[in-house]
């Protein structure tokens, strides 16, 4: 952002002209939902080229409505895969922490776990086991905020395979097959699109 | 007795009873009434009463005098006119043509011209040629209203000249050369189809048609030619020849014993100061002149075309002609007929008097007289027409910046106009008449046609972006006029010179259109906002607090709403108690129009501004006060989130700055809750959620769509891509690393990204793209 090059600058302009395929295109927040919260979380793996840091994506939906999604990128770099889901996790968990709060000061009381979905066996494992593992003691202790929270029973961790993690689309750049279908599933949609 | 006298009374009634059959019989003309009144209706007419609607009704232009010579020597009088533009360039590049006809002996000149701007100086140098060859001078000048013409007015008044024009929309006072020219094109026409010449000839057929016609006895001049009435002598047809005919010229210098002794070409008229014949050489496609040439007068060139009525040449037989150096070195563009051609001697002229009333010209099918003197012939077979073809033209566009109809313009059309400017690139710009126009990729056709038209309505705002842009509307001055003269009855501020050690914070206006619940426009608001991110903390200000939503607070809210189906509704919070107490000590900069040259003055502020750091904290801190004391509960997760539980009824207030969006499960605790504001503020209702921080909201049974898709409109546009082609999907897999050419002005790009990133509250399809560019 700093000091924007050519390169940056045409890809902006690319962004422009997707926009255009679709101006009007937006989200559908559904009626007659079920007031559960789903989350997504996926990361990449040394994604930046200049700092070999990771990206965090995550998304969250309130029964079939996407209501929040982010992608950061993290302050650490880490040393494998699983390390950065894990963080990605944490992360997710602390939005889902926040929008408890918050739903719960709407009212809306939510008393099932939120299930967070993850594409990473290793980090599951990780989260889910309160032992320290030798190869995980370098991972920072905020990270196992998720633990309590999964012991508090305010999160439940759920396997998915990659192909069907909707949150890739926060952490890549994807084809234009696999990008449509997943917007499809997020719940993006254009009344705008002609018929 | 009664005073009348009988005969008094018989004029009144004969009057009346006049005019009321006037009347009664649809204002008819005063012969019909009269033969009426004498035959059937017998009553006395009068034939002096007037009506003032009959020439509402009937009145007609009044009938052209039938133009005669009127004077009585040459040069007294000259008609002008230029004719063109036609579509096809001559061989000289020309597309129009002057034409100078001569009032007393209606002798011709017509001068082809690349721009009608050349009409300026030919006439200049004709009324030089007239007072050294004829030693007289033009007096009058009578053209039409073309602006070549009006723009020599102050020539002419230097020159003497009597400069007559014709009336708006009325050609016929110029008859005497729009006639001259329904003679000349006849002629010309003539000439081409008998030589079956390509179109690029029509210059050289109308400098011969004109030479010509000069050479023909005319009625007008009691059967003499003009050449005549101008020379006093006769004009010699000896060396008249059939236009367009193969002849050939004798090459006078051969470069070996056994060389050609002639050239084949076509005859292309007489050329000026010469006395030879102007011909077009077949194999060097040059035109030049030689006076040693034998004319095979029944052969033609060209094979005979079919001439379609379209006049559409199917391509051209032959390339295009290189003018010769002897022919271009001519004045401008343009090619003088010589009017001394030396007679030599004379023989019987072949042709028809032509006469030359002027009338307008009309549509009767042509006769050529040409025509009939000259028989057409079958093309020559010992003659192969050259196989060169003239890569067809490419089509001309238009240069001229395209805008959008403005009569649409209150309409949302899917209309690609692109901005003059091409903000961020030109070479990738497409150009005007995309192939992806927006209609393709935006409709509006699934809503309800009154959210439609609320959508149109805000589509349709267009607020100035700079204070530039607004002062070029009055009805944006006037909005600035009010709302600085409301701050300084207000005692906002107070000018003083700048204390030294101070750094004055700067301004700015933003304009607003304000609109009522159905989106009507209530008025136009020019608001004076000081840039508060200029200030200092700790000197200009303490604490802040801005009282902003988090967008997921309000994607979570309206997903709640859309789950429950409870009802949405708007506030607008008026800002005037914005404008509160001021502790601290800060200057600011005066507004544009207050500002003068060289003076070092200041604002010292004494109230709030709209856009200083403390102006929404002192706002918010009220505004909890009394929301918190109506029974609401303030969300720790979003301190802008209120929320109040009575028994079952739930209702919910969000606020973003002066904006409140109210939901709830009770209609009637919402109702209350307005009411409540009101009391408290001073509060507009807008009415349901539709448009909310440039977020467009529609709600039908099956949820609540949310769309940025203005926002995403304005993007297109001011980044120039409204006629780009359209990508799939947003980035393509690649690393962008901090290498290649660093941008000359960052600023685009990083307004750009920063746009693209408000965008991303509707759209979670950009945000990875939009992430990785920031």
């Amino acid at each position: 952002m700093y000091e924007p090059c050519q390169p940056h600058m045409a890809a902006a302009l690319r962004v422009v002209r997707y926009l255009k395929s679709a101006p009007g295109q937006g989200l559908l927040l559904h009626s007659n939902n079920s007031l559960q919260l789903r989350a997504f979380c996926d990361s990449d793996w040394a994604g930046c080229p200049v700092t070999c840091r990771s990206t965090t994506g995550y998304c969250v939906f309130f029964g079939n409505s996407l209501i929040s999604w982010r992608t950061k990128r993290q302050k650490t770099v880490f040393l494998s895969n699983a390390e950065t889901e894990y963080r990605a996790m944490a992360g997710t968990c602390c939005e889902l922490t926040w929008l408890r709060h918050l739903l719960t000061d709407l009212h809306m009381l939510i008393s099932d776990p939120v299930t967070l979905h993850c594409d990473n066996q290793v980090a599951l494992h990780i989260a889910k086991n309160p032992v320290f593992h030798e190869r995980t003691r370098h991972i920072e202790m905020d990270c196992h905020f998720i633990r309590d929270k999964i012991l508090q029973g305010e999160i439940a961790t759920r396997y998915m395979i990659s192909s069907q993690q909707l949150a890739d689309v926060f952490t890549k750049t994807l084809g234009k097959e696999k990008f449509k279908q997943l917007m499809c599933k997020l719940g993006v949609i254009d009344i705008h699109s002609p018929t | 007795m009664a005073s009348t006298p009988p005969s008094t009374r018989f004029a009144c009634n004969l009057i009346i009873s006049s005019n009321l059959w006037h009347r009664r019989l649809g204002h008819l003309s005063s012969n019909r009434l009269q033969f009426l009144a004498d035959n059937s209706l017998k009553f006395n007419f009068d034939s002096s009463h007037k009506c003032d609607v009959c020439p509402l009704a009937k009145q007609t232009r009044q009938p052209f005098p039938s133009s005669s010579i009127s004077t009585s020597k040459c040069f007294s009088l000259i008609h002008c006119d230029i004719w063109g533009r036609y579509k096809t360039p001559s061989i000289s590049g020309a597309f129009y043509f002057l034409t100078i006809v001569d009032d007393f002996s209606r002798f011709t000149w017509v001068f082809l011209m690349r721009n009608k701007s050349e009409t300026q100086t030919l006439l200049r140098q004709f009324f030089h040629y007239v007072h050294t060859q004829f030693n007289t001078k033009v007096q009058k000048l009578r053209s039409d209203n073309g602006a070549e013409f009006l723009s020599l007015k102050n020539f002419f008044l230097e020159e003497g000249v009597l400069f007559q024009h014709s009336c708006v929309y009325t050609p016929q006072q110029n008859g005497v050369v729009e006639r001259k020219h329904r003679h000349i094109l006849e002629t010309a026409r003539a000439l081409r189809f008998q030589s079956h010449l390509p179109i690029t000839f029509w210059g050289e057929c109308i400098l011969t048609a004109v030479h010509i016609i000069n050479r023909l006895p005319t009625l007008l001049l009691h059967k003499k030619t003009p050449f005549e009435i101008l020379y006093n002598k006769l004009p010699d047809y000896s060396r008249m020849r059939v236009f367009g005919c193969v002849a050939f010229a004798t090459i006078v210098n051969p470069s070996s014993k056994f060389s050609p002794r002639a050239t084949k070409c076509i005859f292309l008229g007489y050329p000026m100061g010469q006395k030879a014949y102007k011909l077009y050489d077949i194999a060097t496609q040059k035109i030049f002149t030689n006076r040693d040439v034998v004319f095979l007068e029944d052969t033609f060139y060209h094979p005979p075309q079919v001439y379609p009525p379209a006049h559409n040449p199917p391509g051209l037989p032959i390339p295009l002609p290189i003018v010769s150096d002897s022919y271009s070195h001519l004045p401008s563009s343009s090619v003088i007929i010589d009017p001394f051609d030396p007679p030599i001697s004379s023989s019987p002229a072949p042709t028809d008097p032509v006469p030359s009333l002027p009338e307008p010209p009309s549509s009767t099918p042509l006769t050529p007289p040409a025509a009939q003197q000259t028989p057409v012939h079958p093309d020559d077979p010992v003659l192969p027409a050259p196989t060169l073809v003239i890569p067809d033209q490419p089509l001309r566009r238009s240069q001229r910046p395209r805008e959008a109809n403005v009569r649409l313009k209150d309409y949302v059309c899917s209309q690609v106009i692109l901005p003059p400017h091409q903000l961020f690139s030109a070479s990738s710009a497409p150009t005007p008449g995309t192939k992806y126009p927006l209609c393709h990729f935006i409709s509006y056709n699934r809503y309800s046609p009154s959210h439609l038209c609320y959508i149109a309505n805000v589509s349709r705002d267009e607020e100035p972006p700079s204070y530039e842009l607004a002062m070029t509307d009055p009805k944006w001055q006037e909005a600035m006029n009010s709302e600085l003269q409301a701050l300084i009855d207000n005692q906002t501020w107070s000018l003083v010179p700048l204390p030294p050690g101070k750094r004055p914070i700067s301004c700015k206006w933003v304009y607003r259109i304000k609109r009522k619940a159905d989106r009507s426009i209530e008025r136009y608001k020019a608001r004076l906002v000081a840039r508060g991110f200029t200030q200092t903390a700790g000197i200009d200000y303490h604490d802040t607090f801005s009282p902003t939503a988090k967008m997921v607070t309000v994607r979570c809210l309206l997903a709640i709403a859309a789950s429950l189906n409870w009802p949405l509704h708007q506030l607008d919070v008026n800002n005037a108690f914005l404008n509160g107490d001021l502790l601290e000590e800060i200057y600011m900069s005066p507004p544009p129009s207050l500002r003068r040259q060289g003076e070092n003055i200041v604002c010292r502020l004494h109230k709030s501004l709209y856009g200083l750091k403390q102006a929404f904290r002192q706002w918010f801190s009220k505004f909890t006060e009394a929301v918190l004391a109506a029974g609401f509960f303030q969300s720790k997760a979003d301190y802008s989130l209120f929320i109040k539980r009575d028994g079952t009824s739930l209702t919910i207030l969000l606020i973003y700055v002066d904006d409140i969006l109210i939901t709830g499960n009770n209609i009637e605790s919402i109702k209350g809750l307005k009411q409540f504001l009101h009391t408290r503020f001073r509060i507009k209702d807008l009415g349901d959620l539709k448009f909310f921080l440039g977020i467009e909201i529609a709600r039908s049974k099956k949820g609540i769509y949310i769309s940025q898709r203005k926002y995403a409109l304005e993007i297109i546009k001011d980044s120039g891509y409204l006629g780009a082609k359209p990508v799939e999907f947003p980035m393509e897999e690649c690393r962008l690393s901090n290498t290649g050419e660093l941008l000359k002005d960052p600023c685009i790009y990083q307004r750009l990204v920063g746009r693209l990133i408000y965008l991303t509250i509707t759209r979670p399809d950009i945000i990875y793209s939009v992430h990785i560019l920031s």
